[in-house]
């Protein structure tokens, strides 16, 4: 007996992910190097790092919501969109050289500590697939027999005969 | 409680910590990247020229200035270190780094800083380019901070140009008030040379200046003056060089290039330099010839030749007197002679006599500067 799945709710999350982890991104480094050249300097292969983890994170985001809670195919996929998380948040954020450069003067900044309190909250995210799991365990299935019997009523249960050797 | 519940809880309680940490990246953005980028207001001001004190003492240049430094953000900067450098030829000249620990928000701060050099440490190319010519110095400062629990690491680097002016900016002589003037009370005379000198206005004090005078290969050294200038300001100076006889006969017939070595010592700073300069003397006489001075009846005559060559206008009086065996006085012609720089007076000069001549006295004087030359020929009888 499988899970319920939910195939609508995993496009939405994928195309959500998408949106917000790559294309939003895209065009907001395009529309800051095409405003503001000066700034370009501020990207070093960002557009590359949030493509190259933003795309399978999108994909194992969708597949995650694609299963039911308490399903081990939705606490695997769920750990892995975390894992991509945490590699996504850190190449995107290490490719930026935030700051501004003149003639005379080069100011970067580095939010060093506000990037492994991103961590910290993209890997709270696994812990929570994880603790998702063992509360739901088996009740995607309970739900799907549920449905099943209400679907179909109940038939009579056969006569049990017992047999003596 | 359920395990849903905790479940649910723990859910809203990451969201919430996500939601703050956003926040405080928000935050960390606008004041450390937005606001002094839009304000213009940086965390640390570098001194302007004017600002810069330079002193000499001992054997050290010392540059002091106030690096003043604001935190106009919301977080306080804590761990702060300035590295400061001063580069020229290609090396670095002076460095020096400071560190403050900390700087509440809304605090302006100046921090004292010192750069030293010794004199020794610069070789005698380069000190005598620091003393005498206008340089561009680089100075490269740079600013590392962090905001508290390392939230974001500031970087500011900063390079400017330095100018500096030198210590002397002007040193030459006037070459075209040169003028050799003679002595009355002894032989001799005194070439006279104005000297101007000009030094930085952030000088104090005095210096001894020891001119000396050479010849062009500086195989012979001919004289030399010395003099004090005040420090700071416009000096103009009339060197006197004393020459023997026979360096005046020299000089006045002869053009030639001298050289001027100038020892600089700045008494204060107990700093000796050394600049070598030249001066293309121009003779007043120059290449003079009294050529077949002769008896010619009852008169000598004589072809006098010579080019002035100084830079200013002549008016020469010429006495020329003829002698005969007993040294009596037989004839005597007085002549005025106009020039201006560059030209050439060349002519038979005619005496009249009565007797017979032996020898003549040419006599020169230059009215304008008082130079006098005697020169004697002997008359040939044709």
């Amino acid at each position: 007996m499988t899970s319920k799945r939910y195939p609508y709710w995993m496009i939405f999350v994928l195309i959500i992910y998408l949106l917000f982890s790559v294309v939003l991104v895209w065009i907001g480094v395009n529309q800051i190097e095409t405003r503001a050249p000066e700034l370009s300097f501020m990207f070093e292969g960002t557009i590359r790092y949030a493509v190259m983890f933003g795309v399978p994170m999108s994909v194992f985001a969708g597949l995650t919501s694609y299963f039911s809670k308490g399903d081990l195919q939705r606490l695997v996929f769920g750990l892995m969109t975390s894992a991509l998380l945490v590699l996504y948040l850190y190449f995107v954020m290490n490719s930026l050289n935030l700051g501004w450069q003149g003639d005379e003067l080069v100011y970067t900044i580095t939010p060093s500590g506000i990037l492994i309190l991103f961590i910290i909250a993209a890997a709270l995210k696994g812990i929570y697939h994880v603790l998702e799991f063992f509360v739901h365990k088996g009740k995607g299935e309970e739900e799907v027999v549920v449905e099943h019997r209400e679907e179909f009523p109940q038939e009579a249960a056969p006569e049990e005969t017992a047999v003596y050797y | 409680m359920d395990k849903k519940a905790g479940l649910k809880i723990f859910k809203i309680t990451s969201s919430v910590f996500t939601l703050i940490v956003i926040a405080l990246f928000i935050l960390a953005i606008h004041s450390s990247l937005l606001d002094p980028l839009v304000n213009q207001q940086m965390f640390i001001e570098l001194p302007s020229e004017d600002e810069i004190e330079w002193t000499l003492e001992e054997d050290y240049l010392t540059i002091k200035a106030d690096i003043w430094m604001e935190n106009g953000g919301y977080y306080e900067l804590q761990d702060i270190d300035i590295d400061f450098n001063l580069s020229g030829w290609n090396e670095t000249l002076f460095s020096d780094s400071v560190s403050v620990d900390r700087l509440a928000t809304g605090e302006r701060a100046s921090i004292p800083v010192t750069f030293s050099i010794d004199q020794v440490s610069l070789d005698d190319e380069q000190m005598e380019e620091f003393v005498f010519n206008s340089t561009d110095f680089n100075i490269n400062s740079r600013m590392r901070a962090r905001y508290p629990f390392s939230l974001v690491r500031l970087e500011m680097i900063y390079e400017d140009i330095f100018h500096w002016d030198g210590f002397v900016q002007q040193l030459e002589f006037i070459h075209d008030q040169a003028s050799v003037r003679s002595l009355e009370d002894r032989d001799g005379s005194v070439l006279e040379l104005p000297f101007e000198v000009e030094t930085n206005e952030m000088l104090t004090g005095t210096a001894e200046v020891d001119v000396t005078m050479y010849d062009e290969n500086m195989e012979r050294e001919y004289s030399t003056d010395s003099f004090t200038v005040h420090l700071g300001g416009f000096s103009s100076v009339l060197l006197s060089f004393q020459l023997t006889e026979e360096l005046t006969e020299e000089f006045i017939t002869n053009s030639q290039r001298v050289k001027f070595v100038s020892d600089i010592l700045f008494s204060d700073a107990n700093m000796d330099v050394e600049h070598r300069t030249y001066h293309d003397w121009g003779a007043p006489l120059d290449q003079l010839s009294v050529d077949q001075v002769r008896r010619v009846g009852e008169q000598v005559q004589g072809d006098l030749y010579f080019r002035n060559d100084s830079p200013r206008d002549l008016l020469i009086e010429l006495d020329i007197h003829v002698y005969d065996d007993d040294d009596l006085r037989i004839g005597d012609k007085n002549r005025q002679i106009t020039l201006s720089p560059g030209e050439t007076f060349q002519d038979t000069v005619t005496v009249e006599i009565v007797g017979i001549p032996t020898y003549a006295i040419i006599d020169f004087y230059e009215h304008n500067t008082g130079m006098e030359h005697q020169t004697e020929e002997a008359v040939d009888d044709l």
